[in-house]
């Protein structure tokens, strides 16, 4: 039988977590400590878990033939994945460079910070990845960061002491400005989530699937390419759908554009 | 008492392996199985630690795995006290 006293104490100890709680919730600064702390104790376990995934990855073959076929089959499928989207990135990159040298040549100092990924979707329930990376390596909020050195995924989120989030373009909601490659039109690209985005743009602009879709600014990177087309008869609006050009469940590591 | 300790185990490795709605279903049965399970509510937390951000207005805000632990946790609670198995 629980005396009188144990329960008040119990009942206190019960509130006093769910007011640190809710406090943790709406109060950003609070939020913070507990997200530092629990990042800075629980991250090396997210490391080693990576580590696994990769080694699993990397050693299955042993376990069978056919897995070995299967393997090879998919690490070049990846590969052929990430050499098409170099391919189409360096399309944009030669007409950027063109561009550029008629406007006088102006020389690019872009530099890069190279991150591992430690977690990503789906072992991430959000569109986030967690990458080994941070402010001791020069990491700040806000920055671009890319997969295959030219495909935006995202932007730095949240920074730790060596890791860091990123919160990918294709986060649901996430407004982003492009412009459709080929048509020159520009357009607001919404994520929807698993690397999923959408563009809602008037039935009159005629687009194909393939259309190359590519960020909007000095230096235009390549965000996917239209994979379908929805036209309601009752809607005067298309909605576009793509979605990243790679495997993000394979993605390894990304540059950080500093 | 070793059965709780092999549960904890699995799901504290599969938090950091497996996709996250493996990790989920593995604390939905486990809320289910034990009594109290408030190992749930921790994972919930580390869940929230690792992947909120925080700009994030609902979808990505820090407290939802947490808070949807805790209420799995108390319903199954109440639940227990309404329902009586005999075996």
């Amino acid at each position: 039988m629980m005396t009188k006293s144990r329960l008040s104490r119990k009942r206190f100890a019960g509130l006093f977590l769910v007011a640190l709680f809710l406090l943790a919730v709406f109060n950003g600064s609070v939020r913070n400590f507990f997200v530092g702390a629990g990042t800075a104790v629980f991250r090396p376990f997210l490391n080693f878990g990576g580590s696994i995934i990769n080694w699993t990855d990397n050693n299955s073959y042993i376990l069978s033939n056919k897995e070995t076929l299967s393997k090879e089959n998919t690490d070049l499928k990846s590969k052929l994945a990430e050499m098409e989207a170099k391919f189409l990135g360096y399309e944009i990159l030669q007409k950027e460079n063109d561009e550029l040298k008629s406007a006088l040549a102006r020389p690019d100092k872009n530099d890069f910070i190279f991150a591992y990924v430690d977690s990503r979707p789906p072992q991430s329930p959000y569109d986030i990845l967690v990458i080994d990376r941070g402010t001791e390596n020069g990491i700040k909020n806000g920055m671009q960061v890319f997969a295959y050195d030219n495909i935006l995924i995202g932007y730095v989120s949240e920074v730790f002491g060596n890791s860091s989030k990123i919160k990918l373009v294709s986060f649901p909601g996430e407004e982003t400005n492009a412009i459709l490659f080929s048509l020159n039109n520009q357009v607001i690209v919404i994520g929807k989530g698993g690397g999923n985005f959408e563009i809602k743009m008037p039935k009159s602009v005629e687009v194909n699937t393939g259309e190359k879709v590519v960020t909007l600014g000095a230096n235009p990177t390549l965000l996917g390419m239209i994979d379908k087309i929805e036209i309601n008869p009752s809607d005067p609006f298309q909605k576009l759908y793509f979605r990243f050009p790679f495997n993000l469940q394979e993605l390894k590591y990304v540059t950080i554009k500093k | 008492m070793i059965k709780r300790l092999v549960a904890d185990f699995i799901l504290f490795f599969s938090l950091f392996i497996f996709p996250w709605y493996w990790t989920a279903v593995l604390v939905f049965v486990f809320i289910i199985l034990f009594e109290n399970f408030w190992e749930a509510i921790l994972a919930g937390f580390i869940f929230d630690a690792l992947y909120s951000i925080p700009s994030a207005k609902i979808y990505g805000r820090f407290g939802i795995f947490t808070a949807v632990a805790a209420i799995l946790v108390l319903l199954s609670k109440i639940i227990r006290k309404k329902i009586r198995i005999f075996s």
